[in-house]
């Protein structure tokens, strides 16, 4: 961390100077135009855009937790630019957020319906975490209301649901095979607003923001793909972006984790790597302030962001997941295999089969003629 | 010109030596056949690469080069593919969809007929000209096969493109694969099993019909021509 | 009697609801209810035990790594899998920074706001805070123009009208009583440490791909060392590692410790509270040698019983004795007729028999929690960092006895003090503080390490399933910041075949067992006063200073 000096000899950190402030402001506001795809004269824009909203109301975001493992929370407090010191006290207005905020109990509940009645249809919504939909949905209650009541008694005050992490968006570890709890994605409940998914297990807090600041600057939400992932995050394969690339088209690759290929940062496709399966941003955006991302760290990519994976993706060090449903589960490859040998075996059996059968019936034909001609010898004779 | 143009069936019927397959047909399916030799061989290296180079990555692309084969080969497999749809159209009888899509009861009675004749070989078979029922259905079978390789295929390929043009095929792709790109990445992995089992069968059967129904030569698909029952062509 | 439902309990990660009968001005009764379940230990089943880490690491994003751990040790445990000792040292670089993350998390965001008043805290003068500020530590950033600067900043804020998280709280309780600079201070330093901990959780970012939920490896770390290449662990990226070391090591000693002593120095009272079972235990962490060798371990493994520091229990988590799980007042239900089950014979079947939502009460004569209730020897445990400096300072580890008898002078209190919600507390940043110093020896060590030549990070000889036993069991230990936590596998046919978790927050957080015995939570806020039962902030205080955690806890 960086201590620096003003003219008065004051020492500042971070956000708490107002004059590092502005800099790193228009820092992250080109930051932004850069995300969003727009050329730097955009920036002035962008910051007169956030300064006016923050001037005005901070728009009310509500972050309800489910079946989560706050992960998604803890993500959002390592979140680049803004931090979440700059959001939360001078972005946003987060007036409900089980983790962090200052009340509980009835005061806490309390909290959320004041927020709710004074932002009506203005409310940002974000949910983490699945919502278990067996029994009644008892595998999930806060306040002694199920997941599934505090969603529908929020829904008619949302202006938009934020689906964060896979479990929210896709249903996740929860909804994973068996799904124990019925577990269901935010989309599968919300039926009268609008929905934006921002998986990942968890989610690029920086993408989360994103959506945050593009809803500040331009007054509407990002472009969305079919899957409801934002397209500035979710456009791209991690493939595509991967820096280690190169050593894919090449040829190189990791054939066992720390082997000489894994010491020269190779391809990690062989290992499982599901990056060119996986939409997501950790590539070119990295985690934890730009420090690496799981693929750098030498760990193939379990696609965590892909709707599923936890089923579809598994197991993780295979490159194709394994068939379920044969009895006994079986790799696709070992199944193809007993496919053709069953076919090869079915033609040589069958060849053979209708070589006998066709001897037999020459067989047959032969002593027919011969009886034929015994017969017509003995009627000459 | 065959040496022999006519032979006589043990039921005393005779065949008669007749260009069935046109040049088209012909040209495609040996199109096919490299195609599918070459994307099953470059897509079997893309799912196992059996190696690692340790060579400067500035001076190889060997995978680099698999997959742009795989990405060619599939392009002119997409070209023969839309060619036989329109000869389908156009072409002679025997080629044509109307011939060769099962339709009808009868077609399928004939393909169960066939089907029994197989394992209880002591009926008799009707000589077909042109593919016999089963065999036909065998051969659509390949075509979705085929079709559903070029789907898939084109799907992935256009999920890495990112241009508007192949975005929307992408999207159109995927739709179909309930969004799901790593569905559509297992089962064209599985295509390749498909294909092998197909083509084993295929093979057979021209083996057999060559050697129990006489009414195919080793090198049809190259002569074009076919041995057709006498009455049958008085007919026409 | 008047019965306090306090649902959600914020400030902790998941979903905790707690109920309190109070008599007298005093909590009589408690009870502690997990409301969220999810079944992780059913939807590991029949997958490969390679890939359990993962799913297990998501049983929380909060203590993110330490199930991954867990689960690893299990099924090298099972396969007997050995990792090199550069692997090692990096897991426990790893580890130690989780500690040193959580730790300081917990106390300025999930705890601090129980003690210290923010709107109270514009009644501060800069100057004056400034002088106590630097009065107390070196700490940089104690500029009058500083605190001046943060005042306006905050008066801004609360000028908006728009308090956010900061809404509705319990600020006019009588309870607070820190003056207005040390709140001015507390709230600097809240700000502070959220930026700081994106700094230092880099460590984790580096070695393991991102945080929460870094990427690991059975059999080692994923990622590997070559001082001679741009692509892995190289010298740029260990001197990076080094700066956050050295920074999360610099911002514990200058301003956690210093702030939990000057915050603890006025709330004195809350060491006669909150003792609870009296019970503790711990599985030990940062083994120096092979993972198996309990004698290794730089924070011990023992039980103590009945706050008898003069004698610490051998722990055997594999013996069927000694740990176990009961049901009786858990939504579950076992098959086997017994009321305590090791987890190696365990069962996971759930059965909800609670009110139907939404309900005003538990019904707390029959079942009423997601947690089942972890006994040692039939015992209720507390396991976490108290247990853990408890269970270190009884066994004479050096640092450890050093930094807790600091603290007890420095605040002037017995050792009995600790049996506290106070003690707990402290303890907690006691325990970052000798890990902190942990950190830049292990970081040493890795260096060492590496100079050496012992560059492996991955031992792959029993990586392919064919070279596994048709049938193995396995236990791994994870002193996570929490606490106690095991992980029991069986591995059959290269599957996992079963599987059971015992989680630091079940241990403290559980319902009664059949023989009614309280949990710790429970045990803890019993003869706790409460000012007012409609803002119960007492109840924050003791629960808090367990540093809960439902996701874990349930799994
Ligand atoms: C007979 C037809 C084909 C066969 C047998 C075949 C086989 C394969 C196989 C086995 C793979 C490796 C899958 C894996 O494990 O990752 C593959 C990959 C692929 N194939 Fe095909 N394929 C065929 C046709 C096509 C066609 C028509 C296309 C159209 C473009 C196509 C595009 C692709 C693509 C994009 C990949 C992924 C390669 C990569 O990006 O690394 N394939 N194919
Ligand atoms: C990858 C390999 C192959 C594929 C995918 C393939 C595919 C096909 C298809 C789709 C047809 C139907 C033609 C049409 O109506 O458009 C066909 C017919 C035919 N193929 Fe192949 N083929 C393959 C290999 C071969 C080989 C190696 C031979 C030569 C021995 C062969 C001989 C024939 C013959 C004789 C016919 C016509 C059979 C009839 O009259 O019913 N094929 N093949
Ligand atoms: N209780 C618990 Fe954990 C921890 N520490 C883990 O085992 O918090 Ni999420
Ligand atoms: S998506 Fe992942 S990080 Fe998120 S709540 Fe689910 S398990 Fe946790
Ligand atoms: S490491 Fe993964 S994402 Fe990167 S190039 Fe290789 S396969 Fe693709
Ligand atoms: S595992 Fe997840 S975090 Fe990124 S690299 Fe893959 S999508
Ligand atoms: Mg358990």
């Amino acid at each position: 961390m960086q201590a620096l000096k003003d003219a008065d000899g004051r020492v500042g950190v971070g956000f708490l100077d107002d004059r590092i402030s502005r800099r790193e402001f228009l820092k992250f506001c080109g930051r932004i135009a850069v995300l969003l795809g727009l050329s730097e004269t955009f920036i002035p824009q962008i910051a007169e855009a956030i300064e006016k909203t923050v001037k005005n109301r901070r728009p009310s975001v509500i972050w309800l937790e489910f079946q989560d493992c706050a992960g998604n929370t803890e993500s959002f407090t390592r979140a680049n630019s803004p931090s979440v010191g700059q959001a939360v006290l001078e972005s946003i207005s987060l007036d409900y957020h089980e983790t962090l905020m200052a009340a509980a109990g009835h005061r806490a509940e309390k909290a959320r319906e004041i927020a709710l009645e004074e932002n009506k249809g203005k409310v940002i919504v974000v949910v983490e975490g699945s919502i278990p939909t067996k029994d009644n949905g008892v595998y999930c209650c806060i306040g002694g209301k199920t997941a599934l009541q505090i969603i529908k008694e929020v829904e008619p005050y949302a202006l938009v649901f934020v689906a964060v992490g896979t479990c929210a968006a896709f249903g996740g570890l929860p909804k994973a095979n068996p799904n124990p709890t019925g577990a269901v994605a935010v989309e599968d409940v919300v039926r009268s607003k609008p929905v934006i998914n921002v998986p990942g297990c968890p989610a690029n807090p920086d993408v989360l923001m994103g959506i945050l600041v593009h809803y500040l600057v331009f007054g509407r939400l990002p472009d969305l793909d079919a899957q409801k992932r934002p397209l500035f995050a979710y456009g791209k394969r991690i493939h595509d972006t991967c820096e280690r690339r190169p050593h894919f088209d090449a040829g190189q690759y990791v054939l066992s984790f720390d082997d000489y290929g894994a010491r020269q940062g190779y391809c990690l496709y062989k290992v499982g790597c599901k990056g060119p399966e996986t939409y997501n941003i950790c590539a070119s955006w990295r985690w934890n302030l730009g420090a690496s991302w799981p693929v750098k760290a030498g760990h193939p990519c379990l696609g965590c962001s892909e709707k599923d994976f936890w089923d579809r993706f598994t197991p993780f060090y295979e490159r194709i997941p394994l068939i379920s449903g044969f009895g006994v589960e079986g790799r696709a490859d070992q199944w193809g295999k007993v496919a053709v040998g069953l076919a090869g075996a079915g033609i040589i059996g069958h060849a053979i089969y209708t070589g006998l059968v066709r001897k037999a019936e020459k067989k047959a034909e032969e002593i027919a003629e011969q009886e034929e001609k015994q017969a017509s010898e003995s009627s000459e004779g | 010109m065959k040496a022999v143009t006519e032979k006589t069936l043990a039921s005393g019927e005779t065949l008669i030596l007749k260009k069935v397959w046109e040049l088209p047909v012909r040209i495609i399916h040996w199109t096919i056949v490299v195609c599918v030799v070459v994307l099953a061989i470059t897509g079997y290296f893309i799912g196992n690469p059996p190696f690692s180079n340790t060579q400067d990555a500035a001076t190889i692309f060997t995978f680099g080069t698999i997959r742009f084969l795989h990405f060619l080969f599939a392009y002119i497999l997409l070209a023969a593919f839309i060619f036989r749809i329109y000869w389908g159209f156009v072409g002679n009888k025997y080629a044509r969809w109307s011939t060769m899509l099962p339709l009808s009861g009868k077609k399928w009675r004939d393909i169960w007929r066939e089907i029994k004749y197989l394992f209880w070989p002591r009926t008799k078979l009707p000589v077909y000209t042109g593919h016999s029922p089963l065999a036909n259905l065998t051969y659509l079978l390949l075509y979705l096969v085929v079709l559903f390789g070029i789907v898939s295929g084109f799907t992935m390929y256009a999920a890495a493109q990112y241009t508007p043009f192949w975005r929307r095929i992408a999207a159109w792709g995927l739709a179909l694969f309930g969004n799901n790109l790593n569905q559509v990445h297992f089962l064209h992995h599985f295509l390749l099993w498909i294909f092998a089992v197909f083509v084993i069968l295929h093979l057979y059967m021209v083996v057999y019909t060559v050697v129990v129904s006489y009414t195919t030569e080793v090198d049809t698909m190259i002569s074009g021509y076919k041995f057709v029952l006498k009455s049958e062509l008085a007919e026409e | 009697m008047a019965r306090i439902v306090v649902d959600p309990i914020t400030r902790i990660e998941g979903h905790l609801r707690i109920e309190a009968e109070v008599k007298n001005g005093k909590i009589s009764k408690a009870y502690s209810s997990c409301t969220m379940w999810r079944g992780v230990e059913r939807i590991i089943l029949g997958r490969d035990p390679r890939d359990a880490w993962a799913f297990t690491q998501r049983i929380c994003g909060v203590c993110t790594t330490v199930h991954a751990f867990a689960s690893i040790r299990a099924v090298e445990d099972a396969l007997g899998i050995d990792v090199p000792p550069l692997a090692q040292a990096f897991r426990n670089l790893i580890i130690a920074t989780q500690y040193v993350h959580d730790h300081t998390m917990h106390f300025y965001h999930l705890h601090a706001l129980d003690w210290v008043n923010v709107p109270n805290a514009l009644k501060a003068d800069p100057k004056k805070t400034s002088e106590l500020a630097q009065q107390i530590s070196d700490w940089p950033h104690s500029s009058p123009g500083y605190f001046k600067d943060l005042k306006a900043k905050l008066l801004k804020f609360v000028e908006s009208g728009q308090l956010g998280i900061f809404a509705n709280a319990y600020w006019d309780h009588p309870a607070y009583k820190l003056p207005p600079e040390v709140n001015l201070l507390a709230v600097a330093h809240y700000l502070e440490a959220l930026d700081w901990q994106r700094h230092i959780i880099r460590i984790h970012a580096f070695l393991g791909g991102k945080n929460p939920h870094p990427n690991f490896l059975v059999g080692g770390v994923p990622m590997s060392v070559n001082l001679s290449s741009p692509s892995v662990i190289n010298t740029e990226v260990l001197s990076v590692i080094k700066t956050h070391v050295d920074a999360a090591r610099e911002f514990v000693e200058k301003v956690y410790i210093p702030d939990l002593l000057a915050v603890a120095s006025f709330y004195k009272e809350w060491a006669r509270y909150g003792a609870g079972v009296g019970n503790y235990l711990a599985y030990g962490e940062l083994p120096e040698g092979k993972t198996s060798d309990i004698e290794s371990l730089f924070l011990p493994r023992g039980a103590i019983l009945n706050k008898d520091l003069s004698k610490v229990y051998d722990v055997d988590p594999k013996d069927p004795e000694q740990v176990q799980e009961a049901v009786a007042h858990s939504w579950y239900e076992y098959k086997q007729n017994k009321d305590l089950l090791h987890p190696f014979e365990g069962e996971t079947e759930p059965k909800y028999t609670g009110p139907e939502p939404p309900y005003d009460y538990l019904n707390v004569d029959g079942k009423y929690s997601w947690l089942k209730a972890p006994r040692w020897r039939g015992h209720s445990m507390e396991v976490g960092p108290l247990a853990r400096m408890l269970v270190a300072y009884a066994k004479g580890h050096p640092s450890v006895k050093e930094k807790v008898d600091f603290a007890l002078k420095k605040l002037n209190v017995p050792a009995t003090a600790l049996f506290s919600t106070l003690g707990r507390t402290a303890a907690r940043g006691i325990e970052t503080w000798v890990v902190a110093e942990y950190l830049t020896d292990i970081y040493d060590r890795i260096i060492s390490l590496i100079k050496a030549g012992n560059t492996s990070t991955f031992n792959n000889t029993k990586w392919d399933p064919k070279t596994w036993p048709k049938e193995a069991k396995g236990f791994g230990y994870m002193e996570a910041p929490r606490g106690a936590l095991g992980h029991w596998v069986t591995i059959r046919d290269g599957k996992i075949a079963h599987y059971q978790i015992v989680v630091p927050s079940t241990w403290n957080g559980g319902p009664r067992d059949a023989k009614g015995q309280p949990g710790p939570y429970e045990a803890a806020l019993e003869g706790t006063p409460i000012h007012d039962p409609e803002a119960p902030l007492e109840i924050l205080r003791t629960i808090h200073s367990f540093d809960p955690c439902m996701a874990c806890a349930a799994h």
